[in-house]
């Protein structure tokens, strides 16, 4: 076990090197640098900007020579200050990373709590209104643009009020909350995000579920509880669902990288205050040692994310077992 | 129900129809219902992406500024005039109230018949055939804004259709591109195994490993500067391609590798075909069904995609149409309140994306066996 | 089953009570300043004269983006200024924006001297004030901040602006400062510079007994970090950071020894805190304003503005604060210069001839409808502009500048008058060598009114027979494009003008040799007799002590800028504010910072 978890990681390693590399090519390769925000001021001098320039190492064009700049600090550890923000990166993504696993966690929950009954659901009344509502939901689920849902979702909240138009907290008074009072705080602002990024990652579920229920109800074994005698109920729950849920586990490891993604989008327009909206604005203001170290976090997590689902699928399916 | 007693006569004995795979493929296609409405939506889009220029009555730039944000007209045709007699259908013509408010008033004095095969703005059909004969249209200084008008008084209707061309087509030639690198890339994996097939999974574990929208943003980082709208459009489809192929190409992978120890592969190479050959014109076809599968349900990406990256600005610019960028111009809590028909490119996409979902969907079960009926 | 059941009636009955949250509670105006004052009001205190308020309370705005810095020196950007400046800082003068005309103050000095001749400015400090941590104020401090910005150490912008040029030994020079006593110093400039208060109006001050150890050891520039306790960050405003969380909020509370009384006693600020909430999306920040999460929105865009005023009621007003002073403005690239890396010259020569020719770019001015880009792009929230002032800015604004209403057909006289004739009847003109007038216009995609103006302007240009293909970008590429690049057709964009209004401000556009002169910056030498000119002007208007001279002078430059184009200005926009009437004191001006500009006085009704 030891040994299989310590091979994932470091395998991790030289897609992190890969990644960091592209993309620090990439950041080099494209037109403008950070200080071009500082050119339109009136008051700043070339001077300055020229000396900012040197101090950043942006006046090298050599891709290998500022990766390697960035690299040797950040195996040291030193991930160095933003440009934009003086801070050091790790301080930045560290609130960042807790606000969108929060999010991503919560759509996640939000997916499967609903994915697995609705699956079901549909898989039993084959055919019938259920499914065919339900089928119905999916496809909507599933075609949908993000951007729209949320801007939907936005104007709804500010429209009934029902929901906070946007944001994490009431910036204004979390200081003077009590713990209950930020819990519940919380969740109200993250009822909606969570809603509308679950709703893609529940279609897919949904369709699945049901699928892999309806071929594992047609199994032997099925029918062979029916025929004893057991209710719908039970054949459905206890015996039908732990088999029908395992490929979804697996699905659950390659859709994180979906979910990610519906992050960004869902947080701007909502504007919670997550590692993508952080990316956005560090790659529009090119500031470079933030979206070089956000970069690094986003591969960790996936991998650190694929590593969980491998090792529910080995917990849940006794067929796998890691080695 | 076989009868208990004797054997059934010959004339009670149905002779089974012989069917091809494709011909049951085809006839499962056709009993799913939710497929085929899919198929005929997409012909009628696709369609009228095609032929837009002559059913749009305007040029998608075509701008009145005094009909800013005018609300539809398509519930304002009247049948019946003054005197209430059946005439042919006609508008009111309107005049602006408030230029700051957007408001219009009908003016019962000034009647438009709607014409038809009228001439108007010259159009291109596939960059070959030019005309200027539009479906309907009114006489001019009228407009008809069947579905409103945007900011500058462009017939929503019009920008629509021409917008329908570009988020439509970066579909299929998204898939296509994306197509025929997963095909190349992972049949040279599954054929040539070892260092190839080392390089390419590897490459393909990336790119799937990744969110994608973050490489899309930073790969459109590196095109920043000026450039035309078909080299955006170009851009677009590559970049989002760039990221799509994987998947295809690590299924294709794992097909062709079991393909390849089939007989006739064998047979082929005693023959002296080269692989190239032998992956491209014996191997590969036998993916086709999957693959088409795949590819019609990939098309949704490449049309959110398009969606995405107008909303983070960095897509189709204006004055060219996409209902990309339709939508996010859009979003502005007093268009949505005041002007709502601003929201119906976002209908459009849904109904496309739908459309292909369905559609693909439906070519999934057709083509696996276990779904027989 | 069971499992996931009891967890999803969990999870709903957590969801239905916090929905059962109406969002913030009441905010306490307890009329007891908390946290309260220290200390007593310094002797010299100043005497605010206005409407009186009570204590308590809290306002909340909006702002785009985190801040970069707490180092003041250092960090200029918008996001930082409009949070640091004013409220946490202030300079030896105020600027008391919502005035009218908008001038100077007495700020942390109670007067200031000019002598004769503009080369002697002394000013007289203000007795008994404290920094925000209780240490006393005094003129050391003054020639403490004056001293690090001049430090060319330390990284900040500041430095330049004091620039005088450079002496007989090459070494640039600054005004030097002289310590009469422990309450007045005295600037001694080595040129005459009638709008020094100007260049004050940027030296926000900075305690000497906290930083002084950090500066002699070489590293100020690591001072005042964002991730360092904002105790430590002591200033001269009516507020203090208490709190700051990245992508969030930051949280300013009362300076408990701010120097500042109103005319019965009481000291200022009357508001305990301000919070500025980070939201970086416009429609975000409407949504929240409607839902009552913010108190305050500050810019009331041309496109929110229907919608805003209907929100207007007894509880939420809705103020219209004229014409902004931003300049919208189109400009063609007259750069005669040559790519050092590929010798190419930036702009096709047969395209630079007609760039440069005032004919054709009155031609162009005359073909653009500036009022239907007011009427469409900014939903009539907006006036035309033909120079470079707009006619929000009543100090420094003449009228009497060359105007281009729209005439296409005087734009077609012109162009055909420099022998541009549509010979093959495209539609487009061609010049004597058979090129078609076409050309590029760059312009930033992140702003979707510009976009559209670009696409407008287009347009009208495509009625006079030139054509123009629009590409919008991202924003750092076309500022590349205008200081460092220079390989560009065209350009639309606008520029931000921050208080004082005025020759100070705009020397970098208006100077030919001025990195912001769009249109051909950096020249060692003006190449025209009208940037010459322009620039024999500014220097007159510099070194002249008459205020009455300088208008005069400024609006000849503007008459000239308007008769010879070098950028091609547009419209301004007129903008309006939103805040809930409970607050009194609010006197919104289209000057940055708006409305925060006397946040002392802003008080919350009870």
């Amino acid at each position: 076990m030891r040994t299989f978890l310590i091979r994932r990681l470091l395998a991790a390693i030289p897609l992190i090197i890969v990644v960091s590399f592209i993309t620090k090519a990439l950041l080099v390769m494209s037109p403008g640098n950070y200080l071009d925000n500082l050119r339109l001021n009136p008051t700043i001098s070339r001077d300055y900007l020229a000396a900012m320039e040197r101090l950043y190492h942006l006046d090298s064009n050599n891709i290998f020579e500022r990766y390697w700049y960035w690299l040797w600090p950040a195996l040291q550890g030193d991930f160095g200050y933003s440009f934009t923000k003086t801070m050091p990166v790790w301080t930045l993504i560290g609130e960042r990373v807790l606000n969108t696993l929060l999010l991503t966690g919560s759509a996640m929950a939000f997916s499967w709590t609903l994915a697995i009954p609705l699956g079901t659901l549909a898989a039993v009344y084959r055919n019938r209104w259920p499914d065919k509502l339900i089928g119905l939901l999916s496809f909507f689920g599933l075609s949908i643009p993000s951007v729209f849902f949320s801007l939907l979702m936005v104007l709804f909240a500010a429209k009934t009020g029902l929901f906070p138009p946007g944001g994490i907290h009431n910036q204004a008074l979390w200081t003077s909350m009590t713990a209950w009072e930020k819990l519940t705080d919380t969740l109200w602002h993250l009822a909606l995000p969570m809603i509308v990024l679950g709703t893609l990652g529940m279609a897919q579920y949904v369709r699945q579920m049901r699928s892999e229920m309806i071929e594992t109800l047609s199994q032997d074994y099925i029918r062979t509880a029916r025929a004893k005698g057991l209710s719908q109920v039970r054949v459905v729950c206890k015996h039908a669902l732990g088999n029908a849920i395992n490929p979804l586990v697996t699905l659950f490891g390659l859709s994180l990288a979906t979910l990610l993604s519906g992050a960004l989008l869902t947080e701007f327009v909502f504007g919670w205050p997550g590692l993508g909206t952080l990316i956005f604005d560090a790659l529009s203001a090119k500031d470079e040692p933030l979206v070089m170290a956000s970069v690094v976090m986003l591969v960790l997590m996936l991998v650190v994310g694929s590593l969980i689902a491998d090792l529910l699928l080995a917990a849940i399916d006794p067929r796998i077992r890691v080695e | 129900m076989i009868a208990l007693s004797g054997k059934p006569k010959a004339s009670e004995l149905v002779r089974p129809i012989g069917r091809t795979p494709r011909q049951l493929f085809w006839r499962s296609l056709r009993r799913n219902r939710t497929a085929m409405v899919g198929l005929y939506v997409l012909a009628l889009l696709y369609a009228s992406a095609l032929f837009a220029g002559f059913l749009a009555p305007y040029s998608y730039e075509n701008a009145v500024t005094e009909r800013s944000f005018h609300p539809p007209m398509l519930t304002a045709i009247r049948l019946l005039d003054e005197q209430g007699r059946l005439s042919r259908p006609f508008v009111y013509g309107t005049t602006q109230t408030d230029p700051q408010l957007a408001t219009y008033q009908v003016d019962k004095s000034r009647m438009y018949p709607i014409r038809y095969f009228v001439r108007g703005d010259s159009y291109h059909i596939l960059w070959i055939v030019k005309s200027n004969i539009h479906l309907f249209g009114v006489d001019a200084p009228a407009r008809i804004f069947l579905l409103g008008a945007d900011k500058f008084g462009q017939d929503e209707l019009s920008r629509i259709l021409y917008g329908g061309q570009i988020s439509l087509s970066i579909g299929i030639v998204g898939i296509i591109i994306s197509t025929i690198i997963g095909l190349l890339v992972g049949g040279a994996a599954g054929y040539f195994g070892g260092a190839v097939d080392f390089i390419s999974m590897r490459s393909v574990e990336v790119l799937l490993a990744l969110p994608g929208i973050y490489f899309i943003l930073i790969l459109r980082q590196l095109f920043g500067s000026g450039l035309s709208s078909t080299q955006m459009y170009i851009i677009i489809v590559i970049i989002l391609a760039f990221i799509g192929w994987a998947t295809e190409a690590r299924v294709i992978r794992g097909m062709v590798l079991s393909l390849k120890e089939n007989d006739y592969v064998v047979a082929a190479r005693a023959l002296g075909f080269t692989h190239w050959r032998i992956i491209i014109r014996h191997i590969l076809p036998n993916t086709l069904s999957f693959v088409i599968v795949t590819a019609t349900l990939s098309v949704p990406f490449y049309i959110l995609g398009e969606v995405a990256l107008s909303f983070l600005g960095v897509g189709i610019q204006e004055p060219e149409a996409s209902w990309g960028n339709m939508l996010t111009a859009a979003q502005n809590a007093r268009i949505l309140r005041d002007f709502p028909w601003m929201l119906i490119p976002g209908v459009f996409i849904f109904v496309a994306v739908m459309a292909w979902n369905f559609l693909g969907d439906g070519l999934r079960d057709a083509a696996d066996p276990r779904t027989l009926s | 089953m069971k499992k996931i059941a009891v967890a999803i009636v969990i999870t709903a009955i957590i969801a239905i009570v916090a929905a059962c949250r109406n969002g913030p509670g009441p905010a306490t105006t307890s009329g007891v300043p908390n946290p309260p004052f220290q200390g007593e009001p310094p002797q010299d205190a100043y005497v605010y004269n206005g409407a009186t308020g009570v204590y308590g309370g809290r306002l909340v705005l909006a702002t785009p983006d985190d801040l970069s810095s707490y180092n003041i020196v250092r960090a200029t950007d918008n996001a930082t200024a409009d949070v640091m400046w004013y409220n946490v800082f202030r300079c030896l003068v105020d600027y008391r924006n919502g005035a009218d005309p908008p001038d100077y103050d007495a700020g942390l000095c109670t007067r200031w001297e000019e002598s004769q001749d503009a080369k002697q400015w002394t000013f007289h400090l203000r007795r008994g004030v404290r920094w925000s941590d209780g240490e006393p104020f005094s003129a050391d401090d003054v020639i403490f901040t004056y001293d690090v910005v001049r430090d060319p150490m330390v990284q900040t912008p500041v430095r330049d602006m004091f620039r005088e040029g450079r002496n007989a030994d090459g070494k640039t020079i600054y005004p030097d400062v002289v310590k009469l006593d422990d309450y007045t110093v005295r600037f001694d400039l080595h040129k005459p510079n009638g709008t020094f208060l100007d260049l004050i109006y940027n030296l926000w001050l900075i305690p000497k007994h906290k930083w002084e150890g950090s500066w002699r050891a070489g590293s100020f520039n690591e001072t005042m970090k964002l991730d360092d306790d904002p105790r430590e960050i002591v200033g001269l405003g009516p507020y203090v950071v208490k709190e700051y969380v990245s992508g969030q909020r930051v949280v300013l509370e009362r300076n408990p020894y701010f120097w500042k009384v109103d005319s019965k006693g009481q000291r200022l600020p009357y508001l305990d805190q301000l919070v500025f909430v980070i939201v970086k999306d416009f429609n975000t920040i409407q949504a929240k304003f409607e839902a009552g999460e913010l108190d305050l929105m500050l810019r009331v865009r041309p496109q929110d503005y229907a919608l805003v005023k209907r929100m207007e009621s007894p509880a939420v007003a809705v103020e219209d604060i004229g014409t902004t002073y931003d300049p919208n403005w189109m400009v063609l690239n007259q750069n005669t210069g040559v790519n050092p890396k590929s010798h190419r010259p930036f702009v096709l020569p047969w395209k630079l001839r007609l760039f440069r020719d005032q004919r054709f770019r009155q031609a162009v001015s005359y073909a653009i409808d500036r009022e239907a880009i007011a009427k469409t792009v900014f939903s009539s929230r907006a006036v035309p502009m033909y120079s470079f002032v707009s006619p929000g800015d009543k100090t420094w604004y003449t009228d009497d500048v060359m105007k281009y209403p729209l005439d296409p057909a005087r734009a077609r006289e012109l162009l055909a008058g420099i022998g541009l004739k549509d010979t093959n009847g495209d539609g487009v003109l061609e010049d004597s060598e058979g090129h078609a007038v076409e050309f590029n216009v760059a312009t930033n995609s992140s702003n979707s009114q510009r976009v559209e103006t670009a696409n407008f302007i287009a347009r009208n240009l495509r009625d006079v027979g030139i054509k123009v293909n629009v590409t919008a970008v991202s924003l750092s590429v076309v500022q590349t494009m205008i200081v460092e690049s220079f390989d560009f057709d065209a350009i639309v964009l606008g520029w931000v003008i921050y208080p004082p209004p005025g020759p100070t401000n705009t020397k970098n556009t208006l100077l030919s040799s001025g990195f912001n002169h769009a249109c051909f910056p950096n020249q060692a030498r003006p190449s025209t007799e009208w940037e010459a000119r322009i620039d024999e002007l500014l220097q007159q208007i510099e070194t002249s002590p008459d205020m009455a001279e300088r208008k005069r002078l400024y609006a000849e430059v503007q008459r000239i800028w308007s008769e010879q184009l070098p950028e091609i200005n547009l419209v301004a926009a007129t903008e309006a504010v939103a805040y809930k009437s409970k607050f009194g004191n609010i006197h919104a001006s289209p000057l940055p910072p708006r409305v925060t500009w006397n946040c002392e006085e802003i008080y919350e009704k009870h």
